[in-house]
């Protein structure tokens, strides 16, 4: 592995923010580390960037252990949420500043501050200040800066999280052209799950300052390891319940029964995620002669929000809600109108109630 | 319209502020240092003399270049000190951060006759210093009895506490992520300190400066009670023409020529700094 | 001139800013607010008018150390006055309060040396009548009218100041060190033997006019007749004096320790031996020998009054303002004169004060007070040269200002 944290954990007071993280990254991998606020992920990137040191554990980056070496050394550069560019220096000046560091003769920084400025679009803003830039620009200008020195590896804190989503999707893009493009591995930290699955090959899910699961994006989203992946990639609806006797169904809460995908032990509590694309909806008119009985629920449709090719329903069902969203090529409902929505046991994901998967 | 009429009457509070206390007192010093006096009269006839006393009698001379050195010096100290104090609060003061800074205000409770004297009383011959040398058996230290070096002490000590609240507050509006951005891309802690706090900093330091640099030039006091028989300083000499020669014309030139060093001081450094190399944008922080 | 402060507590509050002369809290700002004082006091004046009729108020320009709150509550209540002071440091400010329109804000006025009479040539103060002021008769023979003449007008003979505290500058020394007759020289504040341990006060004028007796005797010049045709006066001196004065005090600055502020300072410089001698009124002399005798310190301290060659010395003064009317006001001055200088009152001013008074008052005093207030000494007044006003304040200042660069 490129980049290999090894036991890595990090205390505040009594408090650990980092707990025992062990984990490899590519050379030429995008990876991200996802999480919400308080997690952990930013101060796991900083143990990387040498911006703090662990209390215990190893950093090694390119095979060197560089835990005890201080940031300017380490040869990795950085993206910040807040950009944290140079307020005193032009665009040219702060793109130019990493390989001032690095020493490189005035020919070689204009040449790859040229070359910065050109793979950016920054044409034109070379001699402004950053409070003359757009956020946009702005966020171009960090960018390059990380970009220009060639570091062994990108640092990303949460670099999007400042730009409106237009933009926001424009750049996802790019970073993820970017870094395919110069073959380092990024490592990108978000709370952002739509940004990590559009751009990363591997997501790490960072809980409690402990890795929940680092895998590929598909494998996160598609098959959750734990209910905490579950609830917090994608969007999905839950029910809690219990494994009936014959141990094929559960009841939940709600009185529903609903088919297990496997056979379980009798009496288990269990939790059930499905993903809100996966509910799939039929008018309920009676033509679906087994439309009441198990994983089929019967709804009302309370509200329709339109999102371009998807429609997202909110369905009562009892006294609770569940979320459905479908493709605007499948028949629409509207508000009022009674459903029957369909849960397929292949698509729920089903966990103890402690959050994992049960054996 | 309206709001127009309201925003005039606004600029006009503080221009009428300047007016009064400021630009009317300084035509009344102009006007008064080209007159003269006589024997603790004031002569209303229209002449360069004092000017020219000022400029050949050698004496006035001698003591605006002790007090532009005295101000050079002490506010460099000053500064020197500050930094490091103000940063070791920015750093390690946690909550305690307010209460330090209001700490180094306390001095200013009292008068500066009051800390002048409390200063007197601790580098004089019979002072806490010298008592404790003599107690211990060592020689009294001269050099801090009624010499310059006593009175830019007493200066340091009277202007330390402004300097280092101004450069902790330039500290505290300095975005201290901006040193991790610099180490991250290749800058070595000092490097750091020279690519990024300091430049952004400079604005407050000079500031710093300045605001101990201009009431060192005029300083009277503590020349006076501190400075012995040699340590007349430019601000001492004037207060003499004021108060005890009666020369109040010859004064007021002082004045003037105190007012235009000042603002000479100020424009050099001034000019020196390019405002949007210090990160200053004039509308707060962008 | 000098008490501003009851001498027991002048050590513990003498603070600069009521250091006799010291200018201290003089700044341009005082001038400029004396200037926009003037021009308000001259557009006001045609609609104030003192009133001719008996006074309510009684309004003094003074020297803080002689209120003796007692005895003006007392003057208060007889005669159905209030009476407000106003303080001052020196005479030149007092001058220069009368001066832009002062003589209608007071009514009292004191002053010392030759001040009185360039007050009176101004038309600043006014004549006063000794036969309404009957504790004159306690005055001491020098200072009666027919020998001290300084408050008197030559031409027509009336009188227009009551003498009050008087005092020399001579010097204060430590006797354990300096021999006697050593001190009795003002060569004593140049002697090289005695580098770093001298000081003087910061009075540029005393400064000037002690030294110029010093040069004045060398040069032989302060028995010859004077380019002016008036004796010597060491306040009007030659511009060859001068210079020689200026040479003497840059020699002088490096045997100085420092130039005292007040004093307290004083008093500590001599009591901790810092330095061995400085000229002074004799107020920090009169409490050094009253803490000796309490047993507080051990150190001898000699005072000498007048040095051989001359020496400096003042007569405070009461006066009244060329704005007082005659009838009631005058009426009313003349007797608040004559209350401050009872011998019972003086004695009182003579303990607060530390100086010494122009009334006879041995007769109240025990022999230690009569020679510690050298009430058997006044006849040495007639060897002293007065406070006065510098012949040039522009010279003198110039003289100080090089000095003080070199």
């Amino acid at each position: 592995m490129y980049i290999t944290l090894d036991g890595v954990s990090r205390q505040y007071d009594s408090i650990w923010a980092v707990d025992r993280v062990t984990m490899g990254i590519g050379k030429n991998e995008f990876v991200s580390l996802l999480g919400p606020s308080g997690s952990g992920k930013t101060t796991l990137l900083r143990i990387i960037a040498g911006l703090e040191k662990p209390t215990t554990g190893r950093v090694l980056i390119d095979g060197e252990d560089v835990t005890d070496l201080p940031p300017h050394k380490r040869g990795v550069a950085m993206v910040f949420q807040e950009f944290l560019l140079f307020p005193h220096r032009t665009v040219s000046e702060n793109l130019a500043f990493p390989l001032r560091m690095m020493k490189l003769p005035a020919a070689e920084i204009a040449e790859r501050v040229a070359w910065v400025v050109g793979i950016l679009s920054l044409g034109g803003l070379e001699k402004r200040y950053p409070n003359q830039l757009s956020g946009g620009q702005q966020q171009r200008v960090a960018l390059g800066r990380g970009l220009v020195g060639r570091p062994k590896a990108l640092l990303l804190d949460e670099p999007l999280a400042n730009l409106d989503r237009e933009l926001r999707q424009e750049m996802e893009v790019e970073i993820r052209r970017h870094q395919s493009a110069l073959g380092i591995p990024f490592i990108y930290v978000t709370h952002n799950q739509e940004e990590a699955l559009s751009m990363s090959d591997r997501i790490a899910v960072v809980r409690k300052g402990r890795i929940e699961d680092f895998a590929a994006r598909t494998d996160i989203y598609d098959r959750p390891k734990t209910a905490f992946i579950a609830q917090f990639v994608g969007r999905s609806n839950r029910f809690e319940g219990t494994v009936d006797a014959a141990g094929r169904h559960v009841a939940t809460r709600c009185g529903t029964i609903l088919a297990l995908p496997a056979p379980l032990t009798a009496g288990h509590a269990v939790q059930l995620f499905i993903k809100n694309e996966k509910l799939r909806l039929a008018p309920d008119d009676g033509t679906d002669g087994a439309s009441h009985g198990a994983n089929r629920l019967a709804c009302t449709v309370k509200d329709v929000i339109l999102r371009g090719a998807y429609a997202d329903y909110i369905l009562a069902f009892g006294d609770r809600e569940l979320n459905a969203s479908r493709p605007r090529s499948e028949r629409a409902f509207l508000s009022g109108e009674a459903v029957i929505a369909h849960l397929n046991p292949e698509d729920i994901d089903l966990f103890d109630m402690d959050g994992e998967r049960p054996s | 319209m309206k709001g127009r009429w309201a925003g005039r009457a606004l600029l006009g509070v503080p221009t009428v502020f300047l007016l009064a206390l400021f630009v009317l007192p300084l035509l009344s010093m102009v006007v008064l240092s080209f007159w003269r006096t006589e024997n603790y009269h004031i002569v209303q006839d229209w002449n360069l003399g004092n000017y020219i006393t000022l400029a050949t009698g050698g004496a006035y001379v001698t003591f605006l270049i002790r007090s532009l050195v005295m101000a050079g010096v002490v506010s460099l100290v000053c500064i020197l000190i500050a930094w490091p104090v103000s940063y070791a609060i920015i750093l390690y003061g946690g909550r305690y951060r307010l209460l330090l800074t209001l700490a180094f205000a306390v001095p200013f409770l009292t008068g500066e006759v009051l800390r002048v004297i409390a200063l007197q009383g601790l580098l004089g011959p019979v002072g806490l210093i010298n008592a404790v040398l003599m107690a211990l058996g060592s020689a009294p230290l001269r050099f801090i009895m009624y010499t310059n070096v006593a009175s830019a002490i007493g200066l340091v000590y009277l202007y330390l506490p402004i300097v280092v609240t101004v450069i902790y507050l330039s500290l505290l509006n300095f975005d201290a992520r901006l040193i991790d951005a610099a180490k991250i891309f290749g800058a070595s802690p000092l490097r750091a300190f020279v690519e990024v706090t300091w430049p952004l900093n400079l604005f407050g330091t000079l500031i710093g400066f300045v605001l101990c640099f201009i009431p060192c030039l005029s300083a009277t006091l503590v020349p006076r009670f501190l400075g012995g028989a040699n340590g007349t300083l430019y601000g001492m000499a004037m207060a003499q023409q004021f108060g005890e020669s009666g020369t109040w014309a010859l004064g007021a030139a002082m004045g003037v020529v105190l007012f235009l060093t000042s603002i000479i001081a100020v424009l050099l450094v001034g000019m020196r700094v390019d405002l949007r190399r210090t990160g200053f944008t004039g509308f707060g922080r962008g | 001139m000098k008490p501003h402060e009851p001498i027991s507590a002048g050590v513990s509050q003498d603070t600069p800013d009521s250091t006799p002369r010291a200018g201290l809290s003089v700044g341009r700002r005082t001038v400029l607010k004396t200037i926009a004082a003037g021009a308000v006091a001259s557009l006001a004046a045609p609609y104030i008018r003192p009133a001719s009729a008996a006074p309510t108020q009684l309004r003094a320009l003074m020297w803080e150390g002689y209120l003796l709150p007692d005895v003006i509550a007392a003057f208060e209540e007889k005669h159905g006055v209030t009476f407000s002071p106003t303080f001052f440091d020196g005479n030149s400010e007092a001058y220069n309060k009368l001066r832009v329109g002062g003589t209608k804000d007071f009514d009292l006025v004191q002053a010392d040396g030759f001040w009185p009479s360039l007050y009176f040539r101004e038309k600043l103060i006014r004549t006063v009548d000794y036969a309404k002021i009957p504790a004159t008769q306690h005055l001491f023979p020098v200072f009666k009218p027919a020998e001290f003449k300084l408050l008197t007008d030559a031409t027509t003979g009336s009188d227009f100041g009551v003498p009050f505290c008087w005092g020399s500058y001579g010097t204060t020394y430590n006797a354990d060190v300096v021999p006697a007759e050593k001190a009795a020289s003002i060569e004593l504040l140049f002697d090289p033997a005695y580098a770093g341990r001298l000081s003087t006060s910061a009075r540029f004028e005393e400064n000037i006019a002690l030294a110029g007796i010093l040069v004045a005797t060398r040069m032989g010049t302060i028995d010859k007749p004077r380019p002016n045709g008036k004796p010597f006066n060491p306040y009007d001196l030659t511009d060859e004096e001068l210079a020689g004065v200026e040479k003497l005090l840059i020699e002088q600055k490096p045997l100085l320790l420092t130039r005292y502020q007040d004093n307290a300072t004083l008093a500590q410089l001599l009591e901790s031996g810092a330095i061995v001698a400085a000229p002074e009124f004799a107020q920090t002399y009169r409490l050094l020998l009253a803490k000796k005798a309490k047993g507080e310190i051990d150190t001898t301290f000699a005072h000498t009054l007048v040095p051989k060659e001359g020496g400096l010395g003042w007569v405070d003064t009461w006066l009244v303002s060329s704005g007082v009317p005659d009838g009631a006001t005058l009426d009313v001055c003349q007797s608040f004169i004559d209350t401050m200088i009872t011998p019972e009152t003086m004695k009182k001013v003579a303990l607060a004060s530390g100086c010494s008074t122009t009334i006879d008052i041995r007769a109240l005093s025990t022999p230690e007070e009569q020679a510690l207030y050298l009430m058997d000494r006044t006849g040495e007044l007639s060897k002293m040269y007065m406070f006065d006003q510098p012949s040039s304040t522009e010279k003198w200042e110039r003289v100080w200002s090089r000095m003080q660069a070199a």
